[in-house]
């Protein structure tokens, strides 16, 4: 059944965790040792990079107790590790004093490490693990503007609300461990795909509990409302990791979920398709009355999450690579707006609100121009990447016949184009402001490369859609035959 | 691959006036040498295009995992629809005179052009799609940069509109290419690929719905119409440029309405007929209440793109015919009519039409011009319109004499509206009337007589054009025309 022979350190599963671990403690030891903070950084950053670079390995790996690597892991990992280094580059322009940026940084990539935990679990215990490890930095993190009430107070709001979802996961976890009697996935997964009597109300609960903890992370429909208000008073480069990395790691687990376990409960499916669509709706329809950019940002990403639930439940090779197309691209396309934004905020109050965008355009025309492009791309304008996920979800949507889904799909998309379209307009406006002269630092040129390259792919996406199809391939999920 | 070059120059010589100096006349001179460099390329292309029997092609691979191309081509429809546009663009880039940044206008107007060229040359849906969306940016940009005062108001309703019209023309287009790719097993965005699948029956009527209600915005058509009066008002000269936006909505129709769903396009014509017969009498009926010269245009454009509908889809051998000579003599006649008034609009706000104005005695020249594209507007036998007119008429009888009847009586309605126009600006003394004016320029009437020329000569002589016209499945002689054939 299970192989039991001890890890190898070395070997390709564990090879990333290892190099994070060893980052952070040589970062740790570098700040205890009071070396200077870029020779700290340097060495520390070493592992990281090399962790992107050998990822979990390809083709078989002897299987190692705990620990069950796929495709989707693969991309996980070199996807999110560039985009958990901007963030850290984010984090590192701030001004402030170099303890507390080190403490910040030792917990984003402790946070990374509970991400990458998430994808390669197969044990549910693992999971909670993972995923309490990826959230429980987040309450520091949103706490890192120590002097501004507002980040307190969203740090506060993350984590009342993210223990309670906390809770209904563990107990939505125990409640599948006695409905099947073991505590890895995938098992749990065979044993009903293998006889569907086995498919008990208990586990029917099981699961919908689970769903509530997952659903909160992903901030989906009810369960929602902590978003614009975390995202309101936070950081932006917290902002940026939540959206970014959080939500991700959760979908790409969501993915594995509707392959396995959520994929034979049918009322989960109606369920997902009632949520999804009221999610849209809700994130499209309340940014109209919305006049702080950053919860606009929330609201964006709340019916973002929604079109992803398309490719979640087409359960097909053209769906998770729609999944993945589309995650990279908002990504890169939300780091972008909130770097863009960074930089503007010597114009840019605290709260941010979108009259103040009026005419920036012509006071900084680069980075405005970063930030138009950025929008642009999440509005989903052809010739920039958001365009290509936008377009591969609804491909994929009307491949699997969800035609519900695609045209709430479709019309609450054109809600949500008015508002950036407005947003672009206001910073369009306005006619001979003076310009400011630019200091180019090391941020503004991975901005602007950034940004290009938004246009870029989505004007050639071939490499980028054919690196993302070699991961993917038919019958993704986990079958009771795949098991060792 | 001259096709791709007709492209670049026009792109380029719009990133070329971004770049220069707003305030010299460097973004002029460059936009201007860009239009002329790309008219005279497509000269040269339209004698080729001409004397062959196959579209000019260009095809290079894009997205080859959905097996997109970058494939252009150029029969003697799309031809005519982009010696059309660089014609538009070169006549809007004349008259302009931005008072400000004039590096953003040039560059909105080339790249306005060069957006609607890629998409009448583009021979691939998806590519098709992509400047379809692209061909919106420039006028967005410019409306925001340039526009009159209530700018902001009209180019968001512009933009819902348009947004709606591209995400419908999304889905259509993808629900295409799967269906083909159900019925053939492999994926293909290519036109005429596309174009030859055998579609069923309710799938057809589903795609042509999506497709049609998606170019029907655009036309603007009557209910999805009211974006149309306030961008004309607002939008700086680009009023032309928005009358080649309109030409967009009807190439769109042309070519994915026939040629893709024949019997779905059959079992629907008198609906949509009867719809472009409203659509016309409408915009008639209310052009006749507007009282500011630039909304009485524009509804009377929206009567016109009815005309249109209505000849797209009566299925008489004359009907597309008429409709490309409509399109092509409509462009000029409006385009002309805009540009005149133009002059009135550059020094004052408002120009009303409740009482008279009497410029006759002011500017004799400016009136006679006027007089002249109204006339041609109507559809005055002497013009080019008349025949495009005559044919959509003549096919919609053969089709349904009810909307024959219909179509009269709002072309009577036109006439009303436009004499009342030209009455209301030129006749009736008005001594103390406040509007600042000068008259007509010689280059400036240069220009026009080289229009109204055109005009006549098309009218008088149509066949002059019928070389021309060819879209893919219809005979083009006249003969056949004056037959009547179905």
């Amino acid at each position: 059944m299970i192989a039991t022979t001890a890890p190898d350190f070395l070997s390709a599963q564990l090879f990333p965790f290892a190099m994070m671990v060893t980052a952070i403690v040589l970062f740790m030891v570098g700040q205890i040792s009071r070396t200077p903070f870029h020779y700290t950084f340097a060495l520390a950053s070493t592992p990281v990079v090399a962790a992107f670079i050998v990822g979990f390995g390809d083709g078989d790996a002897p299987y190692v107790s705990g620990i069950l690597v796929d495709d989707i892991s693969r991309i996980g990992l070199r996807l999110l590790i560039p985009a958990v280094a901007l963030v850290s580059l984010m984090m590192l322009q701030k001004p402030g004093n170099e303890t507390h940026k080190s403490s910040a940084l030792v917990l984003l990539w402790i946070s990374c490490l509970g991400g990458m935990m998430t994808l390669v679990c197969d044990n549910w215990m693992m999971f909670f693990i993972g995923l309490q490890c990826l959230s429980l930095p987040l309450y520091g993190l949103l706490a890192y503007d120590c002097n501004n009430q507002a980040s307190i107070m969203s740090s506060m709001r993350y984590l009342v609300l993210s223990f309670i979802a906390m809770a209904f996961m563990l107990f939505g976890i125990l409640l599948l461990y006695a409905a099947t009697g073991t505590m890895d996935i995938y098992q749990q997964g065979a044993f009903i795909l293998g006889n569907p009597e086995n498919l008990s109300s208990l586990f029917i609960l099981g699961a919908l509990f689970v769903l509530v903890g997952l659903l909160f992370k992903a901030s989906l429909f009810p369960f929602h409302i902590w978003a614009p208000a975390v995202y309101q008073g936070a950081p932006l480069f917290v902002i940026g990791f939540m959206i970014v990395v959080v939500k991700s790691f959760v979908v790409m687990f969501l993915l594995r979920m509707f392959f396995s376990i959520f994929g034979v409960i049918s009322a989960i499916n109606s369920v997902m398709i009632a949520i999804a669509i009221i999610s849209m709706w809700l994130g499209n329809g309340l940014m109209l009355v919305e006049k702080r950019f950053l919860r606009i940002l929330a609201f964006i990403s709340i019916a973002h999450l929604g079109y992803l639930v398309i490719p979640l439940l087409s359960q097909s090779a053209a769906g998770t690579l729609a999944l993945l197309i589309d995650l990279a691209a908002f990504g890169l396309a939300t780091l972008v707006a909130l770097s863009s934004i960074k930089l503007l905020n010597k114009e840019l109050s605290m709260s941010c609100t979108i009259d103040e965008f009026h005419g920036l355009f012509h006071k900084h025309p680069f980075r405005a121009g970063a930030l138009a492009i950025a929008l642009l791309s999440i509005a989903g304008i052809p010739l920039t990447a958001g365009f290509i996920g936008k377009y591969s979800i609804i491909a994929a949507g009307i491949e699997s016949e969800m035609w519900s889904l695609v045209i709430n799909m479709i019309v609450s998309s054109v809600c949500g184009f008015f508002v950036i379209a407005r947003i672009i307009v206001l910073m369009l406006e306005g006619r001979g402001e003076t310009r400011k002269s630019p200091q180019l630092k090391l941020i503004h040129g991975v901005v602007f490369a950034a940004a290009l390259a938004l246009i870029g792919f989505g004007t050639i996406p071939e490499p980028w859609i054919s690196w993302t199809k070699s991961y993917v391939h038919d019958g993704m999920g986990i079958v009771a035959a795949d098991l060792p | 691959m001259v096709l791709v070059y007709l492209l670049l120059i026009v792109f380029g010589v719009g990133v070329i006036s971004l770049c220069s100096n707003p305030s010299s006349s460097m973004p002029k001179i460059f936009c201007g040498i860009g239009l002329f460099a790309g008219l005279i390329l497509l000269s040269v292309t339209g004698v080729e295009v001409l004397a062959e029997r196959e579209p000019l092609q260009f095809t290079a691979s894009w997205i080859s995992t959905w097996n997109i191309n970058f494939h252009l081509a150029m029969d003697r429809f799309s031809f005519a629809m982009s010696f059309l546009t660089v014609v538009m663009g070169i006549l809007a880039w004349w008259i302009a005179k931005p008072t400000e940044r004039g590096n953003t206008f040039y560059a909105a107007i080339a790249w306005s052009v060069f957006t609607m060229l890629g998409l009448f040359m583009s021979a691939d849906v998806f590519l098709f799609f992509i400047f379809w969306e692209l061909a919106l940016l420039p006028i967005y940009w410019l409306l925001v940069t340039h526009g009159g005062k209530r700018a902001r108001a009209a180019l968001m309703r512009f933009v819902i509109y348009t947004q709606l019209s591209g995400l419908i023309l999304l889905v259509a287009i993808i629900g295409l290419v799967y269906t083909n790719f159900a019925i053939v097993g492999s994926l293909s965005f290519d036109y005429n690929t596309l174009r030859s699948a055998s579609i069923t029956g309710g799938m057809q009527a589903f795609l042509l719905a999506a497709f049609v209600i998606a170019f029907l915005i655009k036309l603007p058509s009557f209910p999805f119409h009211s974006w149309m009066p306030d961008l004309f008002c607002e939008a700086p000269i680009s009023a032309i440029i928005v009358g080649m936006l309109v030409k967009t909505g009807a190439y769109g129709l042309v070519r994915f309405s026939y040629d893709m769903f024949p019997e779905a396009s059959t079992e629907y014509s008198l609906h949509l007929m009867f719809l472009g017969a409203f659509s016309v009498l409408y915009g008639a009926v209310v052009a006749y209440r507007q009282t500011d010269p630039k909304r009485m245009i524009a509804y009377g454009t929206m009567s016109h793109a009815g005309l249109l509908l209505v000849g797209i889809f009566s299925q008489a051998g004359g009907a597309f015919f008429g409709v490309f000579f409509l399109i092509i003599t409509q462009a000029l006649s409006t385009g002309g009519m805009l540009m005149v008034i133009e002059r009135l609009y550059r020094h004052n706000d408002n120009i009303s039409l409740v009482e008279g104005n009497g410029l006759l005695s002011r500017g004799p020249k400016f009136s006679t011009v006027l007089l002249i594209f109204v006339l041609a507007g109507i559809g005055f036998p002497l013009f080019g319109n008349f025949v495009g007119e005559w044919a959509v008429l003549w096919s919609a009888f053969v089709a349904e004499p009810v909307v024959a009847i219909i179509l009269s009586l709002s072309i009577v309605i036109g006439a009303v509206y436009s004499l009342r126009l030209y009455q209301r600006l030129c006749l009736y003394d008005a001594p103390k009337s406040p509007l600042v004016f000068t008259d007509l320029t010689t280059s400036e009437l240069s220009v026009y007589a080289a229009l109204i020329i055109f005009l006549v000569a098309t009218g008088v002589c149509p066949s002059l054009l019928v070389e021309l016209y060819q879209p893919s499945s219809h005979p083009p002689s006249i003969a056949s025309v004056l037959q009547g054939a179905p």
